[in-house]
């Protein structure tokens, strides 16, 4: 019963007037950095922290939160309109997003992403009141060799999520896991592939990767293409935004299963929304009936990404605030504003100072709301930035994604990069070459390669570290019972002799020759 | 030959700058570069410090965050500067010498640098699980010794001060343990916390919960004295250990040839900002140690801890460039 005591506490001090004023102003920064393409979070995370010194611990923390959150949110809109992911996470909303504005259902696809981001968010945060010592604790029981076999999980998903051939998804994530290699090796301290570049280092950076991919090759390929892009059309009122009733029903479940998928893969540490995004899209794809829908304007292909990675960005504050590990950079750099700001996360901070601790996942929920109160009016202003002139707007988006690279580690090189990377998903993207899969293979090569290394280091080179522990047991078996599936799937379409999906790659791509 | 005149006609002004530097030092806001994320100790060092060091120049001192390549990038960037005493680094091992010798870096690691001063330290302390039901570290270096190469200890990369740490335990105690490198202190933390390795040097912020919880559990401080966040934990020298300093040192450089008065005007400031005692007070309670060392004894200093350093890249076998 205490615990209700708590959260009302908590209540209490987000809905004071200071709390819910600086968690609105952090939502709404939030929601327009995520709306830029290339403006990450982080980086204005880190421009607002010195503005914080200046104010109360907790809510200076709630403002800050309320940026990462709020950029989730912002983030679908410009990959569902433009086709340019705002964050590596839209990168997957866009698959689908994107074939909805086409189709003139822009309206539509935004306000579901809304509803489902809401949800997704709510329903985490509700998970994290009640069981954040619980999921701290299992957090601890996931190693190496359990990172590893979920990293492989969703290797073997990404193969899926590109449409069309499955042989170029296949040679994409090969791609990916290539570019993956570069960088310093971590047990050996040897750089790979870094061609004496320092700013490659530590790797090609995602986002980079990302951006290129996404956001430069679609603004490329509708310079090559001018025909590639109608201007919108008609007006957007509110009631063309809500779903039908049929509609509704489509996007219940998904919505779920991502949710679920991401307050679980959230809440470990280091593998973060990214992943648990491409995995929920991949899996909503898998389990449907028609997984060809998937990649034009499927609303499932939206509903489960957008729950999962607001699921995700509110379970991912379970081990950094319970354990004071955490999971990313960003989640680092909370931790670190924290400790400036005298606050120690972790074992004991949940005791020692619960009205910070409810107070801030009070906020979490009621800057949920903020968002859906500020997002819904704000989708007729979006979807009007349709009838902007392409000429004007995506030069506008070009300095937007090149601040926003450069903004990460203030490298021209990244600059440089993301070009090149816009010209390699210009010629991937008139190939018919899916983008997607790529990105998936760069995130998880590194960190199965490092996982599995620890794995095998932590066993002694003993490879039964897979098999001894109980959860590996378990994911191994999942991951035996997929692989099983697909053979049988594959056995099965082959039976009935139709090679007709390696045949009309053309037909299924990402490009927009079909309108 | 435009270019070429523009060029001469900024290299004279940057010489006039130089030499006007003297008596005008500082004239314009300085950049202290700080190589490491925002929001970890050396950030909240650096930020203390130029807070401090803006009130005593006259100028702002503004924190700029270049994190990435192991030190790298920010330590070309300002080995790269014109030696003006506008573009400061926060200087470290990494910076000076370890990521130079490990790293094709565009920069020599001592040689492009003027020492400052040296500002702070923060402890890295042995720490093993609870589960490993360790409370001394003799009892460590027993079971050690008793079966080689079974314990494992945590590191924060190849060649990074928590590797080098335990390659110096394991020198000074005759022993063998194996080396799982990390990504960084937080993952390191995780794995030890839940006994998936047996023991690790790490920096003291980021353990102080978990030893409060009990869930750590603390053998020795790896600094010249103990910290006053853990006043019962031995120094590494009390256990007898000889000369056991491995805490991560933090100080101030500048590009080589940087004036010698605007070092030392730099240097005066440095001083009298470490000699405030709410400023000592908020970092200590950060973990942070008050560690000052003027310009001539932080030159010797860097001097001799390169030399005692690269012998423990050569005998942990870190690969070089």
């Amino acid at each position: 019963m205490e615990m209700y005591a708590d959260i009302l506490i908590g209540f209490e001090r987000a809905l004071s007037f200071d709390a819910l004023l600086f968690c609105f102003i952090g939502v709404t920064i939030g929601t327009f950095v995520g709306v830029l393409p290339g403006v990450g979070a982080l980086a204005a995370v880190s421009l607002c922290l010195p503005m914080t010194y200046y104010l109360d611990p907790t809510v200076a923390m709630i403002m800050l939160a309320g940026i990462f959150y709020g950029a989730q949110y912002g983030s679908s809109t410009a990959s569902i309109l433009l086709n340019v992911p705002g964050t590596v996470t839209a990168a997957v909303t866009a698959l689908d997003g994107y074939p909805m504005t086409q189709q003139g259902r822009a309206g539509l696809a935004l306000f579901v992403t809304t509803i489902c981001s809401f949800v997704g968010g709510s329903i985490a945060i509700i998970l994290m009141m009640g069981f954040t010592p619980l999921i701290a604790r299992a957090a601890l029981s996931f190693s190496s060799a359990e990172y590893f076999l979920i990293m492989a999980f969703g290797l073997f998903l990404a193969s899926t999520i590109g449409s069309g051939s499955q042989l170029k998804s296949l040679a994409m994530v090969a791609l990916g896991l290539t570019l993956g290699l570069v960088g310093t090796d971590l047990n050996s301290g040897v750089s790979r592939f870094t061609f004496g570049q320092v700013e490659l280092y530590d790797g090609i950076s995602l986002v980079t990767i990302a951006m290129g991919l996404f956001g430069v090759a679609e603004i490329l390929n509708s310079i090559v293409d001018d025909t590639s892009r109608k201007p919108a059309t008609g007006k957007i009122t509110f009631k063309s935004m809500l779903p039908s009733k049929a509609e509704w029903k489509v996007i219940v479940k998904p919505t779920l299963r991502g949710t679920a998928i991401g307050a679980v893969i959230g809440a470990l540490p280091g593998s973060g929304a990214t992943i648990a995004t491409f995995i929920a899209y991949a899996v909503e794809k898998r389990q449907s009936k028609t997984p060809e829908r998937f990649g034009k304007g499927a609303l499932e292909g939206i509903a489960a990404p957008e729950a999962a990675n607001n699921s995700a960005v509110q379970s991912a504050f379970v081990p950094t605030l319970s354990l004071g590990i955490p999971g990313d950079a960003l989640m680092a750099f909370l931790l670190g504003a924290m400790m400036i700001h005298g606050v120690v996360p972790g074992p004991r901070f949940l005791i020692d100072q619960p009205q910070m601790f409810w107070g801030l996942v009070a906020s979490f929920w009621i800057g949920n709301v903020l968002l859906l109160i500020l997002n819904i009016p704000l989708i007729g202003v979006w979807v009007r930035m349709l009838s902007i002139p392409y000429n004007i707007l995506f030069p506008a988006m070009l300095f937007f994604i090149c601040i926003g690279v450069y903004s990460i580690e203030y490298q021209v090189f990244d600059i440089a990069l993301v070009m090149i990377f816009g010209i390699v998903g210009l010629v991937m993207n008139r190939l018919a070459y899916p983008a997607a899969p790529l990105l998936l293979g760069f995130i998880l090569g590194p960190m199965m390669e490092e996982h599995f290394k620890r794995a095998l280091l932590m066993s002694r080179g003993s490879f039964s570290i897979f098999w001894e522990r109980p959860i590996s047991v378990v994911l191994l078996a999942l991951l035996a019972g997929l692989l099983l599936l697909s053979a049988r799937a594959i056995w099965k379409s082959q039976r009935a002799a139709s090679p007709s999906s390696l045949s009309e790659p053309q037909m299924q791509s990402q490009t927009k020759d079909t309108q | 030959m435009k270019s070429r005149l523009t060029g001469l006609a900024l290299s004279a002004l940057a010489l006039s700058a130089s030499l006007a530097s003297a008596q005008d030092y500082p004239a314009q806001p300085i950049t202290l570069v700080n190589p490491y994320a925002a929001g970890g100790s050396a950030d909240l060092i650096a930020r203390t410090l130029a807070e401090g060091m803006t009130e005593r120049l006259g100028q702002p001192v503004v924190v700029e965050n270049r994190p990435g390549a192991a030190t790298a990038i920010a330590a070309t960037y300002v080995a790269q500067s014109d030696p003006d005493g506008y573009t400061l680094l926060i200087a470290s091992s990494p910076t000076h010498f370890i990521t130079p010798e490990i790293q094709p870096v565009q920069y020599e690691g001592l040689a492009d640098f003027a020492p400052v001063a040296m500002i702070a330290n923060v402890p890295n302390v042995l720490v093993v699980g609870s589960g490993a039901e360790l409370s001394t570290l003799e009892e460590l270096v027993a079971k050690a010794k008793e079966s080689p190469d079974t314990l494992a200890f945590a590191s924060v990369g190849n060649g990074s001060l928590p590797h080098l740490s335990s390659v110096l335990l394991m020198q000074e105690t005759d022993t063998q343990m194996v080396h799982i490198p990390y990504g960084g202190a937080a993952p390191a933390v995780v794995d030890v916390l839940a006994g998936n390795v047996d023991l690790a040097f790490l920096n003291l912020p980021p353990l102080l919960p978990h030893i409060e919880s009990g869930a750590l559990v603390p053998l020795g401080v790896a600094a010249p004295e103990r910290t006053p966040l853990l006043p019962d934990v031995a120094t590494m020298a009390e256990l007898g250990l000889g000369e056991f300093q491995m805490s991560t040192w933090f100080g101030v450089s500048a590009p080589a040839n940087t004036p010698e008065d605007v070092v030392a005007k730099l240097d005066a400031a440095i001083a009298d900002t470490l000699q405030d005692e709410e400023l000592r007070q908020r970092l200590e309670a950060s973990g942070v140690m008050m560690f000052y060392k003027p310009t001539d004894e932080f030159a010797g200093f860097l001097e001799s801890e390169s030399e005692r350093l690269l012998k423990l890249l050569d005998a942990a076998d870190v690969p070089r460039n």
